[in-house]
Protein backbone atom coordinates (compact mmCIF):
# COMPACT_ATOMS: atom_id res chain seq x y z
CA UNK A 1 0.00 0.00 0.00
CA UNK A 2 2.77 3.31 1.67
CA UNK A 3 4.60 1.27 -1.75
CA UNK A 4 1.59 2.41 -4.25
CA UNK A 5 1.41 5.37 -2.92
CA UNK A 6 5.37 6.13 -3.24
CA UNK A 7 5.07 5.04 -6.90
CA UNK A 8 2.35 7.01 -7.50
CA UNK A 9 3.96 10.35 -5.71
CA UNK A 10 7.41 9.55 -7.78
CA UNK A 11 5.33 9.45 -11.26
CA UNK A 12 3.29 12.73 -10.69
CA UNK A 13 6.81 14.45 -9.71
CA UNK A 14 7.95 12.95 -13.47
CA UNK A 15 5.10 14.61 -14.54
CA UNK A 16 5.59 18.02 -13.07
CA UNK A 17 9.43 17.70 -13.95
CA UNK A 18 8.26 16.90 -17.61
CA UNK A 19 5.27 19.54 -17.93
CA UNK A 20 8.02 22.64 -18.61
CA UNK A 21 9.23 21.08 -21.04
CA UNK A 22 5.74 20.30 -23.05
CA UNK A 23 4.49 24.09 -21.92
CA UNK A 24 7.76 25.18 -23.91
CA UNK A 25 7.13 22.70 -26.79
CA UNK A 26 3.92 23.66 -27.31
CA UNK A 27 4.74 27.68 -26.86
CA UNK A 28 6.81 27.22 -30.08
CA UNK A 29 3.48 26.62 -31.94
CA UNK A 30 1.69 28.96 -30.54
CA UNK A 31 0.45 32.11 -32.51
CA UNK A 32 1.36 35.64 -30.76
CA UNK A 33 -2.96 35.85 -29.69
CA UNK A 34 -2.35 32.39 -27.51
CA UNK A 35 0.97 32.35 -26.27
CA UNK A 36 -0.41 33.05 -23.06
CA UNK A 37 -3.05 30.93 -23.29
CA UNK A 38 -1.86 27.93 -21.25
CA UNK A 39 -4.40 25.58 -22.26
CA UNK A 40 -4.99 26.30 -25.48
CA UNK A 41 -3.69 23.53 -27.87
CA UNK A 42 -1.39 24.51 -30.71
CA UNK A 43 -1.90 23.71 -34.40
CA UNK A 44 1.70 22.10 -34.50
CA UNK A 45 1.63 22.89 -38.47
CA UNK A 46 1.75 26.42 -37.27
CA UNK A 47 5.81 26.97 -38.22
CA UNK A 48 5.46 30.75 -38.36
CA UNK A 49 7.52 31.06 -35.26
CA UNK A 50 10.28 29.09 -36.62
CA UNK A 51 10.43 30.55 -39.66
CA UNK A 52 10.14 34.14 -38.33
CA UNK A 53 12.78 32.60 -36.20
CA UNK A 54 15.07 31.48 -38.73
CA UNK A 55 14.61 34.91 -40.86
CA UNK A 56 15.73 37.43 -37.48
CA UNK A 57 17.79 35.65 -35.71
CA UNK A 58 21.22 34.54 -36.28
CA UNK A 59 20.82 30.68 -35.48
CA UNK A 60 22.39 29.04 -38.04
CA UNK A 61 25.64 30.58 -37.73
CA UNK A 62 25.84 31.12 -33.99
CA UNK A 63 24.89 26.87 -34.30
CA UNK A 64 28.34 26.18 -36.44
CA UNK A 65 30.21 29.09 -34.22
CA UNK A 66 29.04 26.80 -30.61
CA UNK A 67 29.70 23.78 -32.34
CA UNK A 68 33.31 25.03 -33.24
CA UNK A 69 33.91 26.18 -29.46
CA UNK A 70 32.78 23.21 -28.11
CA UNK A 71 34.92 21.10 -30.51
CA UNK A 72 38.77 22.64 -30.51
CA UNK A 73 37.53 22.89 -26.73
CA UNK A 74 36.74 19.38 -25.76
CA UNK A 75 39.53 18.06 -28.16
CA UNK A 76 42.24 20.43 -26.83
CA UNK A 77 41.52 19.75 -23.32
CA UNK A 78 41.01 16.03 -24.31
CA UNK A 79 44.38 15.99 -25.76
CA UNK A 80 46.51 18.10 -22.99
CA UNK A 81 45.18 16.92 -19.83
CA UNK A 82 45.68 13.21 -20.87
CA UNK A 83 49.42 14.08 -21.37
CA UNK A 84 49.36 15.68 -17.89
CA UNK A 85 47.26 13.00 -16.30
CA UNK A 86 49.30 10.33 -17.83
CA UNK A 87 52.55 11.95 -16.48
CA UNK A 88 51.22 12.92 -12.73
CA UNK A 89 50.47 9.49 -12.34
CA UNK A 90 53.60 8.03 -12.97
CA UNK A 91 55.91 10.57 -12.03
CA UNK A 92 58.58 10.13 -9.07
CA UNK A 93 58.96 13.95 -9.16
CA UNK A 94 57.50 15.76 -6.33
CA UNK A 95 56.91 18.81 -8.05
CA UNK A 96 55.03 17.59 -10.29
CA UNK A 97 52.70 15.06 -8.14
CA UNK A 98 52.07 17.74 -6.64
CA UNK A 99 50.44 19.73 -9.62
CA UNK A 100 47.39 17.30 -8.75
CA UNK A 101 46.46 18.92 -5.86
CA UNK A 102 47.13 22.55 -7.70
CA UNK A 103 44.57 21.08 -10.23
CA UNK A 104 42.13 20.05 -7.91
CA UNK A 105 42.34 23.85 -5.84
CA UNK A 106 41.34 24.97 -9.23
CA UNK A 107 38.46 23.76 -9.44
CA UNK A 108 36.83 26.25 -6.51
CA UNK A 109 38.04 29.50 -7.84
CA UNK A 110 34.68 31.21 -9.07
CA UNK A 111 34.38 32.72 -12.42
CA UNK A 112 33.79 35.53 -10.59
CA UNK A 113 37.17 35.85 -8.85
CA UNK A 114 39.86 36.01 -11.96
CA UNK A 115 37.16 37.43 -14.17
CA UNK A 116 38.94 41.08 -14.21
CA UNK A 117 42.54 39.72 -14.36
CA UNK A 118 41.17 37.53 -17.50
CA UNK A 119 39.14 40.01 -18.73
CA UNK A 120 42.81 42.05 -18.91
CA UNK A 121 44.70 39.88 -20.21
CA UNK A 122 41.98 39.70 -23.36
CA UNK A 123 42.31 43.42 -24.14
CA UNK A 124 45.69 43.83 -23.42
CA UNK A 125 46.64 40.10 -26.16
CA UNK A 126 43.60 41.96 -28.07
CA UNK A 127 42.04 38.97 -28.21
CA UNK A 128 38.70 39.75 -26.31
CA UNK A 129 35.41 39.11 -28.08
CA UNK A 130 37.29 36.19 -30.05
CA UNK A 131 36.28 32.53 -30.15
CA UNK A 132 40.02 31.39 -29.10
CA UNK A 133 40.03 33.58 -26.19
CA UNK A 134 36.86 32.29 -24.72
CA UNK A 135 38.36 28.33 -25.72
CA UNK A 136 41.60 29.55 -24.01
CA UNK A 137 39.76 30.27 -20.92
CA UNK A 138 37.96 26.97 -21.22
CA UNK A 139 40.51 25.01 -21.94
CA UNK A 140 42.52 26.52 -18.99
CA UNK A 141 39.67 25.28 -16.86
CA UNK A 142 38.49 22.00 -18.41
CA UNK A 143 42.17 20.93 -18.13
CA UNK A 144 42.37 20.72 -14.31
CA UNK A 145 39.50 19.28 -13.86
CA UNK A 146 40.16 16.43 -16.76
CA UNK A 147 43.90 16.26 -16.11
CA UNK A 148 42.49 14.93 -12.56
CA UNK A 149 39.97 12.49 -14.26
CA UNK A 150 42.79 11.10 -16.83
CA UNK A 151 45.45 10.77 -13.71
CA UNK A 152 42.74 8.70 -11.93
CA UNK A 153 42.02 6.28 -14.52
CA UNK A 154 46.00 5.91 -15.67
CA UNK A 155 46.56 4.70 -12.42
CA UNK A 156 44.25 1.55 -13.66
CA UNK A 157 46.51 0.69 -16.14
CA UNK A 158 49.06 -1.78 -15.00
CA UNK A 159 52.93 -0.35 -15.94
CA UNK A 160 53.94 -3.30 -16.76
CA UNK A 161 52.80 -2.40 -20.66
CA UNK A 162 55.18 0.48 -20.56
CA UNK A 163 57.99 -1.44 -19.16
CA UNK A 164 57.84 -4.05 -22.10
CA UNK A 165 57.36 -1.16 -24.65
CA UNK A 166 60.45 1.05 -23.11
CA UNK A 167 62.32 -2.47 -23.16
CA UNK A 168 61.80 -2.74 -26.64
CA UNK A 169 63.32 0.90 -27.06
CA UNK A 170 60.02 2.65 -27.53
CA UNK A 171 60.04 6.42 -26.41
CA UNK A 172 57.92 8.47 -23.68
CA UNK A 173 56.14 9.78 -26.45
CA UNK A 174 55.93 6.67 -28.36
CA UNK A 175 54.42 5.06 -25.44
CA UNK A 176 52.02 7.57 -24.63
CA UNK A 177 50.86 7.34 -28.17
CA UNK A 178 50.81 3.59 -28.75
CA UNK A 179 50.10 1.99 -25.30
CA UNK A 180 48.22 5.03 -22.90
CA UNK A 181 46.12 6.94 -25.14
CA UNK A 182 44.25 4.05 -27.08
CA UNK A 183 43.30 2.89 -23.68
CA UNK A 184 42.30 6.24 -22.02
CA UNK A 185 39.80 6.60 -24.82
CA UNK A 186 36.63 5.29 -22.56
CA UNK A 187 38.12 8.46 -20.07
CA UNK A 188 38.14 10.41 -22.94
CA UNK A 189 34.69 9.64 -23.91
CA UNK A 190 33.70 10.23 -20.32
CA UNK A 191 34.73 13.39 -20.51
CA UNK A 192 33.64 14.44 -23.55
CA UNK A 193 29.93 13.10 -22.55
CA UNK A 194 29.73 15.43 -19.23
CA UNK A 195 31.47 18.50 -19.52
CA UNK A 196 30.34 19.32 -23.08
CA UNK A 197 26.92 20.78 -21.41
CA UNK A 198 29.59 23.08 -19.56
CA UNK A 199 30.41 24.76 -23.09
CA UNK A 200 27.33 24.44 -24.62
CA UNK A 201 25.20 25.94 -22.41
CA UNK A 202 27.43 28.64 -20.74
CA UNK A 203 26.47 31.87 -20.43
CA UNK A 204 28.80 33.57 -18.12
CA UNK A 205 31.86 33.03 -20.22
CA UNK A 206 30.72 34.33 -23.68
CA UNK A 207 28.94 37.75 -21.52
CA UNK A 208 32.12 38.47 -19.99
CA UNK A 209 34.52 37.63 -22.52
CA UNK A 210 33.01 37.51 -25.91
CA UNK A 211 29.98 39.72 -25.97
CA UNK A 212 30.67 41.79 -29.24
CA UNK A 213 31.81 39.33 -31.76
CA UNK A 214 30.89 39.55 -35.06
CA UNK A 215 28.98 35.82 -34.23
CA UNK A 216 27.75 35.17 -31.28
CA UNK A 217 27.57 31.53 -29.66
CA UNK A 218 24.14 30.12 -29.24
CA UNK A 219 23.21 31.25 -25.61
CA UNK A 220 24.54 34.87 -26.08
CA UNK A 221 22.46 34.91 -29.24
CA UNK A 222 19.17 33.51 -26.97
CA UNK A 223 20.03 36.33 -24.88
CA UNK A 224 20.43 38.77 -27.53
CA UNK A 225 17.06 38.05 -29.46
CA UNK A 226 15.43 38.24 -25.77
CA UNK A 227 16.50 41.48 -25.34
CA UNK A 228 15.40 42.54 -29.51
CA UNK A 229 11.69 40.12 -28.73
CA UNK A 230 11.04 41.53 -25.22
CA UNK A 231 7.53 41.65 -24.52
CA UNK A 232 6.65 41.78 -28.27
CA UNK A 233 6.88 38.80 -29.63
CA UNK A 234 8.01 35.69 -27.51
CA UNK A 235 6.89 32.67 -30.40
CA UNK A 236 10.36 33.06 -32.07
CA UNK A 237 12.49 33.57 -28.54
CA UNK A 238 10.87 30.14 -27.91
CA UNK A 239 11.95 28.48 -31.21
CA UNK A 240 15.03 30.01 -30.75
CA UNK A 241 15.62 28.30 -27.37
CA UNK A 242 14.02 25.26 -28.33
CA UNK A 243 16.21 25.08 -31.33
CA UNK A 244 19.13 25.82 -29.42
CA UNK A 245 18.22 23.08 -26.80
CA UNK A 246 17.53 20.55 -29.03
CA UNK A 247 20.80 19.32 -29.41
CA UNK A 248 22.11 19.17 -26.48
CA UNK A 249 18.82 16.94 -25.36
CA UNK A 250 19.37 14.67 -28.27
CA UNK A 251 22.95 14.05 -27.41
CA UNK A 252 21.71 13.43 -23.57
CA UNK A 253 19.44 10.87 -24.94
CA UNK A 254 22.04 9.15 -26.72
CA UNK A 255 25.12 9.09 -24.71
CA UNK A 256 22.88 8.90 -21.29
CA UNK A 257 24.36 5.58 -20.31
CA UNK A 258 27.63 6.57 -20.92
CA UNK A 259 27.10 9.99 -19.09
CA UNK A 260 25.40 8.81 -15.98
CA UNK A 261 28.12 5.89 -15.58
CA UNK A 262 30.39 8.66 -15.95
CA UNK A 263 28.96 11.71 -13.59
CA UNK A 264 29.64 8.90 -10.65
CA UNK A 265 32.65 8.00 -11.60
CA UNK A 266 33.86 12.00 -12.51
CA UNK A 267 32.84 13.32 -8.99
CA UNK A 268 34.48 10.93 -7.34
CA UNK A 269 37.65 11.06 -8.62
CA UNK A 270 37.64 15.06 -9.22
CA UNK B 1 61.66 2.82 -14.54
CA UNK B 2 62.41 6.55 -15.89
CA UNK B 3 64.75 8.65 -14.15
CA UNK B 4 67.71 11.16 -15.05
CA UNK B 5 67.73 14.66 -15.82
CA UNK B 6 66.15 14.30 -19.76
CA UNK B 7 63.21 12.55 -18.50
CA UNK B 8 62.45 15.11 -15.83
CA UNK B 9 62.66 17.85 -18.86
CA UNK B 10 60.06 15.31 -20.68
CA UNK B 11 58.35 15.00 -17.92
CA UNK B 12 57.96 18.98 -18.06
CA UNK B 13 57.13 19.10 -21.42
CA UNK B 14 54.23 16.64 -20.58
CA UNK B 15 52.46 18.45 -18.19
CA UNK B 16 53.50 22.09 -19.87
CA UNK B 17 50.60 22.31 -22.61
CA UNK B 18 47.53 21.95 -19.60
CA UNK B 19 49.74 23.54 -16.78
CA UNK B 20 50.57 26.57 -19.25
CA UNK B 21 47.19 28.28 -19.72
CA UNK B 22 45.86 27.32 -15.84
CA UNK B 23 48.88 29.34 -14.42
CA UNK B 24 47.41 32.53 -16.91
CA UNK B 25 44.16 32.24 -16.48
CA UNK B 26 43.87 30.47 -12.83
CA UNK B 27 46.37 30.99 -11.01
CA UNK B 28 47.80 34.54 -11.92
CA UNK B 29 44.12 36.21 -12.43
CA UNK B 30 43.45 34.84 -8.31
CA UNK B 31 46.88 35.99 -7.43
CA UNK B 32 46.54 39.19 -8.94
CA UNK B 33 42.72 39.81 -8.07
CA UNK B 34 44.44 39.23 -4.02
CA UNK B 35 45.78 42.59 -5.32
CA UNK B 36 43.63 44.44 -7.01
CA UNK B 37 41.04 43.48 -3.77
CA UNK B 38 43.09 46.23 -2.16
CA UNK B 39 42.87 48.54 -4.74
CA UNK B 40 41.23 51.46 -5.74
CA UNK B 41 40.75 50.68 -9.38
CA UNK B 42 38.39 51.85 -12.51
CA UNK B 43 40.55 49.81 -15.27
CA UNK B 44 41.67 52.89 -16.48
CA UNK B 45 43.78 54.39 -14.59
CA UNK B 46 46.36 52.33 -12.17
CA UNK B 47 45.07 50.79 -9.19
CA UNK B 48 45.57 52.71 -5.80
CA UNK B 49 46.40 50.33 -2.92
CA UNK B 50 44.15 51.33 -0.26
CA UNK B 51 44.20 47.79 2.25
CA UNK B 52 41.37 46.41 3.27
CA UNK B 53 39.13 49.47 2.74
CA UNK B 54 37.23 47.59 0.07
CA UNK B 55 36.37 44.84 2.16
CA UNK B 56 34.79 47.47 5.16
CA UNK B 57 33.12 48.68 2.64
CA UNK B 58 31.49 45.96 1.24
CA UNK B 59 30.12 44.44 5.06
CA UNK B 60 28.74 48.15 5.66
CA UNK B 61 26.77 48.40 2.54
CA UNK B 62 23.29 46.84 2.91
CA UNK B 63 23.64 45.62 -1.05
CA UNK B 64 25.46 43.59 -0.31
CA UNK B 65 24.91 42.32 3.16
CA UNK B 66 21.34 41.18 1.04
CA UNK B 67 23.49 39.75 -1.88
CA UNK B 68 25.30 37.90 0.49
CA UNK B 69 21.97 36.59 2.23
CA UNK B 70 20.31 35.72 -0.74
CA UNK B 71 23.45 33.46 -1.76
CA UNK B 72 23.33 31.94 1.55
CA UNK B 73 19.19 30.71 1.24
CA UNK B 74 19.78 29.80 -2.65
CA UNK B 75 22.71 27.73 -1.13
CA UNK B 76 21.05 26.37 2.42
CA UNK B 77 17.55 25.59 0.57
CA UNK B 78 18.94 24.45 -2.19
CA UNK B 79 21.25 21.77 -0.73
CA UNK B 80 18.54 20.71 2.50
CA UNK B 81 15.63 20.32 -0.72
CA UNK B 82 17.82 18.67 -3.13
CA UNK B 83 19.55 16.11 -0.99
CA UNK B 84 16.54 15.24 0.44
CA UNK B 85 14.33 15.13 -2.92
CA UNK B 86 16.82 13.48 -4.37
CA UNK B 87 17.85 10.22 -1.85
CA UNK B 88 13.81 10.22 -1.84
CA UNK B 89 13.29 9.77 -4.84
CA UNK B 90 16.29 7.09 -5.44
CA UNK B 91 15.35 5.11 -2.68
CA UNK B 92 11.97 4.75 -4.66
CA UNK B 93 13.76 4.34 -8.07
CA UNK B 94 16.06 1.90 -6.98
CA UNK B 95 12.61 -0.19 -6.31
CA UNK B 96 10.78 0.76 -9.65
CA UNK B 97 11.59 -2.36 -11.73
CA UNK B 98 11.54 -1.32 -15.31
CA UNK B 99 10.81 2.30 -14.88
CA UNK B 100 13.74 2.87 -13.43
CA UNK B 101 16.18 3.50 -16.20
CA UNK B 102 13.24 6.17 -17.53
CA UNK B 103 12.69 8.11 -14.69
CA UNK B 104 16.05 8.56 -14.56
CA UNK B 105 16.25 10.31 -17.38
CA UNK B 106 13.70 12.27 -16.85
CA UNK B 107 14.83 13.86 -13.56
CA UNK B 108 18.19 14.42 -15.08
CA UNK B 109 16.94 15.86 -18.65
CA UNK B 110 16.72 19.72 -16.76
CA UNK B 111 20.06 19.09 -16.05
CA UNK B 112 20.96 19.19 -19.68
CA UNK B 113 19.14 22.25 -20.65
CA UNK B 114 21.04 25.94 -20.10
CA UNK B 115 20.31 28.43 -17.51
CA UNK B 116 19.62 31.19 -20.80
CA UNK B 117 16.33 28.62 -21.90
CA UNK B 118 15.18 27.70 -18.41
CA UNK B 119 15.00 31.40 -18.10
CA UNK B 120 13.05 31.39 -20.93
CA UNK B 121 10.63 28.55 -20.00
CA UNK B 122 10.19 29.63 -16.17
CA UNK B 123 9.49 32.95 -17.41
CA UNK B 124 6.75 32.36 -18.92
CA UNK B 125 5.49 30.59 -16.21
CA UNK B 126 5.63 32.60 -12.97
CA UNK B 127 4.61 35.20 -15.61
CA UNK B 128 1.16 37.04 -14.37
CA UNK B 129 -0.90 35.26 -17.71
CA UNK B 130 1.03 32.19 -17.26
CA UNK B 131 -0.18 28.57 -15.85
CA UNK B 132 0.27 28.54 -12.68
CA UNK B 133 -2.10 32.08 -12.23
CA UNK B 134 -4.29 30.21 -14.53
CA UNK B 135 -4.76 27.15 -12.56
CA UNK B 136 -5.03 29.24 -9.39
CA UNK B 137 -7.67 31.15 -11.07
CA UNK B 138 -9.66 27.44 -12.41
CA UNK B 139 -9.37 26.07 -8.92
CA UNK B 140 -11.36 29.32 -7.41
CA UNK B 141 -7.93 30.41 -5.98
CA UNK B 142 -7.71 33.59 -7.42
CA UNK B 143 -6.64 35.62 -4.45
CA UNK B 144 -3.45 33.35 -4.62
CA UNK B 145 -2.45 34.93 -8.14
CA UNK B 146 0.18 36.78 -8.37
CA UNK B 147 3.66 38.16 -10.29
CA UNK B 148 5.89 35.67 -8.52
CA UNK B 149 9.00 37.00 -9.88
CA UNK B 150 7.91 40.33 -9.28
CA UNK B 151 6.89 39.80 -5.48
CA UNK B 152 9.62 40.38 -2.69
CA UNK B 153 7.76 37.14 -0.98
CA UNK B 154 7.79 34.54 -3.40
CA UNK B 155 11.00 35.73 -6.12
CA UNK B 156 13.01 33.43 -3.67
CA UNK B 157 11.25 30.66 -3.85
CA UNK B 158 10.46 30.94 -7.55
CA UNK B 159 13.93 31.12 -8.84
CA UNK B 160 14.84 27.97 -5.42
CA UNK B 161 12.06 25.78 -7.30
CA UNK B 162 14.29 26.21 -10.68
CA UNK B 163 17.17 25.39 -9.10
CA UNK B 164 16.08 22.27 -7.91
CA UNK B 165 14.37 21.22 -10.98
CA UNK B 166 17.57 21.86 -12.46
CA UNK B 167 19.58 19.84 -9.92
CA UNK B 168 17.97 17.01 -8.32
CA UNK B 169 18.95 14.83 -11.22
CA UNK B 170 22.32 14.59 -10.49
CA UNK B 171 21.96 13.69 -7.39
CA UNK B 172 19.43 11.22 -8.01
CA UNK B 173 22.03 9.63 -10.09
CA UNK B 174 24.92 9.35 -7.55
CA UNK B 175 22.86 8.22 -5.07
CA UNK B 176 21.61 5.11 -7.19
CA UNK B 177 24.99 4.56 -8.17
CA UNK B 178 25.58 4.70 -4.15
CA UNK B 179 22.32 2.71 -3.35
CA UNK B 180 23.48 0.24 -6.02
CA UNK B 181 27.13 -0.60 -4.12
CA UNK B 182 25.44 -1.57 -0.84
CA UNK B 183 25.70 -5.42 -0.76
CA UNK B 184 23.10 -7.69 -0.57
CA UNK B 185 23.96 -9.41 2.64
CA UNK B 186 24.05 -6.94 4.82
CA UNK B 187 20.00 -6.08 4.25
CA UNK B 188 20.08 -10.16 5.16
CA UNK B 189 21.85 -9.90 8.05
CA UNK B 190 19.78 -6.90 9.34
CA UNK B 191 16.98 -9.08 8.67
CA UNK B 192 18.15 -11.85 10.59
CA UNK B 193 18.65 -9.15 13.36
CA UNK B 194 15.27 -8.24 13.23
CA UNK B 195 15.74 -4.70 12.19
CA UNK B 196 12.47 -3.07 10.50
CA UNK B 197 12.90 -0.80 7.19
CA UNK B 198 13.75 1.99 8.99
CA UNK B 199 15.86 0.51 11.34
CA UNK B 200 17.70 -0.52 7.98
CA UNK B 201 17.39 2.65 6.27
CA UNK B 202 19.09 4.07 9.66
CA UNK B 203 22.02 1.88 10.76
CA UNK B 204 22.71 0.35 6.53
CA UNK B 205 21.63 2.42 3.83
CA UNK B 206 22.56 5.40 5.70
CA UNK B 207 25.89 5.38 6.71
CA UNK B 208 26.57 3.76 3.33
CA UNK B 209 25.99 6.52 1.62
CA UNK B 210 27.33 9.10 3.37
CA UNK B 211 30.09 9.14 0.04
CA UNK B 212 27.37 10.27 -2.29
CA UNK B 213 25.77 12.65 0.42
CA UNK B 214 29.91 14.02 0.51
CA UNK B 215 29.57 14.55 -3.24
CA UNK B 216 25.96 15.85 -3.65
CA UNK B 217 26.46 18.15 -1.10
CA UNK B 218 29.35 19.67 -2.01
CA UNK B 219 28.78 19.88 -5.76
CA UNK B 220 25.27 21.75 -4.97
CA UNK B 221 27.21 24.00 -2.30
CA UNK B 222 29.46 25.27 -5.04
CA UNK B 223 27.28 25.51 -7.78
CA UNK B 224 24.92 27.33 -5.45
CA UNK B 225 27.29 29.59 -4.14
CA UNK B 226 28.17 30.54 -7.39
CA UNK B 227 24.91 31.15 -8.40
CA UNK B 228 24.51 34.13 -11.14
CA UNK B 229 22.71 32.49 -14.66
CA UNK B 230 19.47 32.53 -13.12
CA UNK B 231 18.94 35.77 -10.96
CA UNK B 232 20.73 37.84 -13.90
CA UNK B 233 18.43 36.19 -16.85
CA UNK B 234 15.08 36.36 -14.68
CA UNK B 235 15.31 38.94 -12.48
CA UNK B 236 18.56 40.99 -12.36
CA UNK B 237 18.32 40.52 -9.10
CA UNK B 238 15.10 42.41 -8.32
CA UNK B 239 12.52 43.52 -6.91
CA UNK B 240 15.36 45.90 -5.02
CA UNK B 241 17.88 43.63 -4.18
CA UNK B 242 15.49 40.82 -3.16
CA UNK B 243 17.38 38.32 -5.82
CA UNK B 244 20.66 39.69 -6.32
CA UNK B 245 23.54 37.26 -5.07
CA UNK B 246 27.51 37.99 -4.37
CA UNK B 247 28.37 36.39 -7.93
CA UNK B 248 25.66 39.30 -9.80
CA UNK B 249 26.40 41.67 -7.38
CA UNK B 250 30.42 41.38 -8.33
CA UNK B 251 29.43 41.62 -12.27
CA UNK B 252 27.57 44.57 -11.97
CA UNK B 253 30.28 46.45 -9.54
CA UNK B 254 32.68 45.41 -12.09
CA UNK B 255 31.20 45.50 -15.38
CA UNK B 256 28.10 48.35 -15.00
CA UNK B 257 30.00 50.57 -12.80
CA UNK B 258 33.45 49.78 -12.95
CA UNK B 259 34.34 49.43 -9.83
CA UNK B 260 37.50 46.93 -10.05
CA UNK B 261 39.21 46.93 -6.92
CA UNK B 262 35.65 46.59 -4.75
CA UNK B 263 34.44 44.23 -7.35
CA UNK B 264 37.50 41.98 -6.60
CA UNK B 265 37.35 42.51 -3.03
CA UNK B 266 33.69 40.86 -3.29
CA UNK B 267 35.63 38.26 -5.67
CA UNK B 268 37.63 37.38 -2.86
CA UNK B 269 34.95 37.07 -0.09
CA UNK B 270 33.15 34.88 -2.67
CA UNK B 271 36.09 32.82 -3.29
CA UNK B 272 36.86 32.48 0.76
CA UNK B 273 33.09 31.39 1.35
CA UNK B 274 33.44 28.58 -1.39
CA UNK B 275 37.02 27.81 0.08
CA UNK B 276 36.15 27.18 3.70
CA UNK B 277 32.88 25.71 3.10
CA UNK B 278 34.32 23.39 0.99
CA UNK B 279 37.28 22.53 3.47
CA UNK B 280 34.37 21.90 6.19
CA UNK B 281 32.17 19.86 4.07
CA UNK B 282 34.93 18.04 3.09
CA UNK B 283 35.87 17.28 7.06
CA UNK B 284 32.70 16.82 8.25
CA UNK B 285 31.52 14.00 5.73
CA UNK B 286 34.63 12.55 4.80
CA UNK B 287 35.04 11.89 9.38
CA UNK B 288 31.57 9.59 8.85
CA UNK B 289 31.81 7.63 5.69
CA UNK B 290 32.20 4.19 6.67
CA UNK B 291 35.14 2.45 4.81
CA UNK B 292 34.03 -1.25 3.48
Amino acid sequence: MGMRIAQAAVMLLALLFLAPFLLFFLNTFKDKDHIYDTFHMPNLLYWDNYSRMFATSDFIPSLGYTILICLFTLLIIVLFSSMAGYIISRTRNRWISSLYLLFAAGQIVPIQTSMLPIYKIGVATGMINTAPFLILVYVAGGCAFATLLFAAFTRTIPEALEEAAAIDGCSRAGIFARIILPLLRPAAATIVVTTIYWYWNDFTGPLIYLNSGEVSPLMMTVYKFMGTNNTVDWGPVYALCFMSALPMIVFFLLTQNRLLKGLVVASVKG
Amino acid sequence: MYAGKKNGLVEWLFVAPALIPFLIFVVWPFVSSLYYSMTRWNGFTSPVFIGFDNFGRLFREASFVAALSNTIVFTLAGLLISNVLSLLLALALNRAGRSKAVLRTVFYLPGVVSFVTMAVVWSSIYHYYGPINEILIRLGLESWTREWLGNFDTVMAALIIIMVWSGVGFGVIVFLAGLGSIPADLYEAADLDGAGAFAKFRYVTFPLLMSSVTIVTFLGLTTSLKIFDLPFLMTNGGPGDASTTLAMLIYKQAFSYSNYGYASAGGIVLFVLVGFISLLQIKATRGREVQL
